[in-house]
């Protein structure tokens, strides 16, 4: 009993959701084609009630589930509020697109919300065994749905890549599970911690360690794992696409930040590479996104350099860098939702994606030009955007870190300067570039998409001007991140 | 009761919400119904006037309200900014006279701008503003006020350039926008400098940061870390803020061409509230300000120069509201004046007094502006009390008042004289005297040029409509009682004194000297009032006009001051040409071909940069394959130096 009652405290999301990939499997087979719409509004209920079910967790306590293999506290409670409502945008997102799909279509839900419970299964792992299993159905999950237009050249190139990429990154990481094991003799994230603080690390464990991290740096596109991005962003549908950038990479920062957890008490070597793979995210983002013109492959390196700021924040291993991290990660999934979303609307509705096709929009539709801009300043940093507190947070943790970290501070500002310039490009495009005369006028009417749409805009500045409350979340997690790596190791039955 | 003083933030936080609806609007097909504008204006700010009146009333009843609310805004660090409310009799009072005449001004605004086709905008502006400086007053701490201080300060730039086709109203409103840009400077410089020299002491003691109740105190802890000398540059620059919003010499020029605005913009923005947010200002700032004598004296000084200056210029001005303009600066002088030899509640006084006797003459002038066809020069008007009595009636009760003969103004005017008198500030006292008497003439000119004797133009005539006389009407009744009210006679029915009332603390003004002085200013001011008669009313004119045109031939150079404004533009544009624009243009050329250059040089090197780069992006997954993982062996590498190192 003691098991069941387990699940219950601790995965009560999950199950919710495993019992929704049930019942809309079940519906696919019995569905006509022209119904399976109705899967749509089952996934997206299933996803709701599991949003909601994440409020009856006790945050302030550690759940175990699964022989210790799952832990849930506040931190990855945090990452699957986050990932759900991720993917309940994404699901929204394929409102009017999922005609793309054709007979397939509850199909794609089905394989969007196990990749989800993949991503929450991995926010909350707390074994070896338990996090490969996660993120392999995460991984395998997102290579199928980066197929999913059959017929389509670009998708079937773009799932072929990210399969072998994946393939790839996973040899390194178990190949660095394996030096793990070898190393503390446990696969238990808790026992491995209790060995580490009861034997001094050595290289060999840094070493296990920059192997492991590899496997998730392909997962958030991090360098040198990055080049799979911005082709399979391009070639996969779209709502994959956003499911990529947003709620995979949570997934992947979310175990990511577990495991760098595990080096706060090592030397800061491991602090110092990762510094150096932080800025180098940054930079080669940063530079490619510069000539783009395909607004998919932009936000791809958008995406990419992103994920560098994040990796600074657990660049320098303490409780402050963790906090700046999680809080530029919510800034982050706020925008980059709110930017793939107008990209939905745009490519669904005139199937192009050209920086150039976006011009002169704003005189044709200036709300949702308007709702975009903020969005994409939001990601460069501009004040009153979200975007801007965090990464004006995440550079503050940096200075309070002392001069050591000097510079990485100096390098990150100099890419946020670069970065202004390729989201500049895009509201250019739209606020000044005169669009051809017979634009066509997107359908910006009240709905789903739009109101989702408007209702992230919203969110965006109204996170930038009412700062404290997820400053205090996001310290808050990385207060119990820290109490997991660094206290006294609680015994295992 | 409580319920009012709990929810103050519903005050603000309406216009807030009508500013948005009016804003976003336009997809629900707003545009089609004026009166969809008009009643969230007027309806935000009468609730916010219901809610006034009621918090006014409690703080009347308990003299030592002072309830403040903090809500903790941006935590970095050491600095943790709050943003609140803060609900004290001060504040109170600033509440009632802001909604009050906003309310009315926001009722006659309707038939002032009906016909315009910018009628939505307008009000969204108003509403705007009405937002900010309800937030301004309600402001708990410095780093709040800036924030709605400037925010003011947008909603007066967008009101003076509303009519922006015309190239003056643009000019005006840019000019209005850079010279407050200068007292905000000043404004910024000083919040940071008593920051940073008192941190340590709101860290210490937990306090809200820069908070206005604790002000003195970390004010004599920054005096004592900065030494007299930084400090009192520290509070020149956080003055510099009321002397560029307040209009004060030097930095007054930019209210008389602001004048270009829409005529209830500048009775509601440039005569009673926002002008007098400086005033406001200074007086939550006056612990700091105390700390320092030589502060407070350069604060009178500046106070009693503002007032007599623009009054000399408002006697010559033809322009009716120019003529009120420079009036509203003068007054504004006698207010600072107050506050600078430490007559603070006199000072306020004379800012509610001054704030409704003023909107009304403003909106008086805006019926008569409105009625002619937009002709604004006296010269062309003349004889209008027969055509629009109750304009010229309260017009008069106005004049009357701003004059000090026994309306309101007498009352507030005669607190800021006597406080000089029982100080001993002779001088100052003069100067305040002989401005009494200027006022006195420009106002009775302006009158009698505009409401009596014949008509001189040529436009047409059409009568105010009630719309607009209504709220003149109802502006009367306070302009002409409220001094009274306040004036400490009637304590036996239960209204203490405005002194009492506003800072029992701070009442540093004594008993008055004696009957002396106030028959002496009626006195001056029943000259002043003869003078303007004689040369401008008909009735007295033909009795003494040979004598007095004599004279005026004799004070040419004096008149040719006046009516050039003393040269303070003519000295500004020489400043700008002989001395800014050279340095700017130098700079500009070393930013153009230096600066410029580098940048660009960055910015092309970036893009070859990323050109290269790209050649690893080529679509080859082998390649990818190679180059991930020759960088991650690279990685480790470095990782591995690093141990060895």
């Amino acid at each position: 009993m003691d098991f069941l009652l387990d699940i219950k405290t601790a995965m009560l999301p999950e199950v919710i959701i495993t019992f929704t990939i049930l019942v809309c499997s079940v519906l696919c087979f019995m569905l006509k084609q022209e119904k399976q719409k109705f899967i749509y509004f089952i996934s997206l209920l299933g996803v709701i009630i599991s949003l909601i079910s994440i409020n009856l967790l006790a945050a302030n306590k550690i759940f175990t589930g699964f022989y210790n293999s799952f832990s849930s506290d506040f931190f990855s409670i945090l990452m699957r509020f986050l990932i759900l409502s991720g993917t309940l945008f994404v699901i929204v997102m394929t409102k009017d697109y999922s005609f793309k799909f054709k007979h397939r279509q509850g199909e794609f839900y089905l394989l969007i919300l196990i990749a989800t419970l993949g991503g929450l299964l991995l926010s909350g792992a707390n074994d070896l065994i338990m996090i490969f299993i996660a993120l392999e159905t995460l991984s395998l999950l997102s290579y199928a749905l980066s197929g999913f237009l059959k017929k389509d050249k670009a998708s079937n190139e773009a799932a072929l890549k990210y399969l072998i990429f994946g393939g790839a990154s996973s040899a390194v990481m178990l190949y660095g599970f394996s030096f793990l094991y070898g190393i503390t003799g446990h696969t238990n994230l808790t026992e491995i911690i209790a060995y580490l603080t009861n034997n001094s690390s050595n290289m060999m464990f840094s070493f296990a360690l920059l192997l492991t991290i590899a496997g998730f740096l392909f997962k958030v596109a991090g360098f040198p794992f990055h080049s799979w991005a911005p082709d399979v962003y391009e070639g996969a549908p779209v709502p994959v696409a956003a499911f990529l950038s947003t709620v995979s990479k949570v997934a992947g920062f979310a175990i990511l930040i577990k495991f760098i957890g595990l080096a706060f008490n090592n030397t800061e070597a491991i602090g110092i590479t990762l510094g150096l793979v932080a800025l180098l995210t940054i930079t080669v983002g940063n530079f490619m996104a510069l000539n783009q013109v395909n607004i998919k492959r932009l936000m791809a390196y958008s995406s990419i350099s992103q994920a560098g700021f994040v990796l600074i924040g657990f660049a320098l291993l303490s409780y402050m860098g963790t906090s700046g991290a999680v809080y530029y990660l919510i800034s982050y999934l706020v925008a980059n939702l709110g930017a793939w979303l107008a990209i939905t609307i745009f490519d669904t509705q005139t199937n192009k994606s050209l920086i150039s096709d976006l011009n002169g929009i704003a005189y044709r539709n200036p709300y949702f030009a308007t709702c975009f801009a903020v969005c994409l300043l939001s990601l460069a940093g501009i004040p009153v955007t979200v975007g801007f507190v965090a990464k004006f947070y995440l550079f503050h943790t940096i200075v309070q870190m002392g001069p050591a970290y000097l510079w990485l501070l100096i390098i990150a500002l100099l890419n946020t300067i670069l970065s202004l310039f390729y989201y500049l490009k895009v509201v250019k495009a739209m606020f000044v570039c005169k669009g051809a005369d017979n634009g066509s006028k997107l359908n910006f009417n009240i709905g789903v998409l739009s109101t989702s749409f408007v209702f992230l805009t919203v969110l965006v500045v109204v996170l930038g001007v009412f700062v404290s409350p997820f400053i205090n979340i996001a310290r808050y997690s990385a207060v119990v991140i820290d109490n997991a790596n660094t206290s006294a190791p609680v015994s295992v039955k | 009761m409580e319920f009012f003083i709990n929810n103050v933030w519903v005050i603000p936080a309406l216009p807030l919400w009508g500013f948005l609806l009016i804003l976003f609007g336009r997809a629900f097909n707003f545009y089609q119904n004026k009166y969809i504008s008009l009643a969230l204006t007027v309806g935000s700010t009468f609730i916010g006037f219901i809610f006034s009146i009621f918090i006014l009333l409690y703080c009347i009843n308990n003299p030592e309200t002072n309830t403040r609310y903090n809500i903790l805004w941006l935590d970095a660090g050491n600095l943790k900014f709050s943003v609140g409310w803060l609900v004290d009799n001060l504040a109170a009072m600033m509440l009632v006279v802001v909604t009050s005449i906003s309310l009315l001004i926001q009722i006659y605004s309707h038939g002032y701008m009906e016909q315009d086709k910018g009628y939505h905008r307008f009000f969204a502006y108003l509403v705007l503003f009405n937002f900010s400086m309800l937030a301004l007053v309600l402001s708990t701490n410095l780093f709040q006020t800036y924030i709605f201080w400037e925010l003011v300060g947008v909603s007066s730039y967008l009101l003076i350039g509303f009519w922006f086709d015309r190239p003056s109203a643009a000019q005006a409103a840019k000019k209005a926008f850079i010279i407050n840009r200068i007292g905000d400077f000043g404004l910024l410089v000083g919040t940071l400098a008593l920051l940073f020299y008192s941190l340590n002491w709101w860290t210490s003691t937990q306090n809200v940061l820069l908070e206005f109740a604790t002000l003195g105190q970390a004010g004599s802890l920054a005096l004592a870390n900065a030494g007299p000398v930084l400090f009192g540059l520290l509070a020149i620059g956080l003055l510099l803020g009321p002397i560029a919003k307040s209009a004060q010499i030097p930095l007054h020029t930019w209210l008389a061409d602001a004048m270009e605005g829409p005529t209830p913009i500048s009775a509601l923005i440039h005569a009673a509230t926002m002008v007098a947010a400086g005033v406001y200002l200074i007086a939550r700032l006056y612990p700091v300000f105390e700390l320092s004598t030589q502060v407070m004296t350069i604060m009178a000084w500046v106070g009693a120069i503002t007032a007599f200056i623009p009054a000399t210029i408002a006697i010559t001005q033809t322009d009716i509201k120019k003529c009120l303009a420079y009036s509203t600066c003068s007054q504004l002088g006698y207010m600072v004046l107050a506050m600078g030899i430490g007559a603070y509640s006199a000072g306020l006084f004379h800012l509610m007094t001054h704030a409704y006797f003023k909107a009304m003459l403003f909106l008086c002038s805006g019926a008569v502006i409105h009625s002619l066809a937009d002709q604004q020069d006296m010269r062309y008007m003349g004889g209008l009390r027969k055509k629009m009595p109750t304009v010229a009636y309260t017009y008069l009760i106005g004049t009357l008042a701003i004059s000090g003969l026994l309306l309101s103004g007498f009352w507030s005017k005669e607190a800021i004289l006597s406080s000089l008198y029982t100080q001993g500030k002779g001088l100052l006292l003069v100067i305040a005297l002989i401005t009494a008497f200027m006022t006195t003439y420009y106002m009775f000119r302006s009158y009698f040029m505009t409401f009596e004797g014949e008509y001189r133009g040529k436009a047409h005539f059409h009568k105010p409509s009630k719309v607009m006389t209504v709220p003149l009407i109802v502006l009367a009744i306070p302009s002409a009682i409220i001094g009274f009210l306040f004036s400490g006679s009637l304590k036996s029915i239960g209204i203490e004194s405005f002194d009492r009332f506003v800072f029992n603390v701070h009442a540093i003004h004594g008993d008055h000297g004696g009957l002396f002085l106030p028959i002496c200013s009626l006195i001056i001011a029943l000259l002043g009032f003869l003078l303007a008669g004689v040369i401008y009313w008909d009735k007295l004119t033909s009795l003494y006009c040979s004598c007095f045109k004599n004279i005026q031939k004799q004070i040419t150079p004096l008149y040719k001051l006046s009516i050039n404004k003393w040269y303070f533009d003519d000295f500004n544009n020489l400043l700008i040409k002989y001395l800014i624009l050279p340095i700017s243009e130098f700079l500009s050329i070393f930013d153009k071909y230096v600066i410029d250059g580098l940048v660009n040089l960055c910015g092309l090197s970036t893009l070859y940069k990323g050109k290269a780069l790209s050649l690893l992006q080529n679509g080859n997954v082998q390649t990818y394959l190679v180059t991930a993982l020759l960088s991650f062996v690279a990685i480790i590498m470095v990782m591995i130096l690093i141990y060895i190192v």
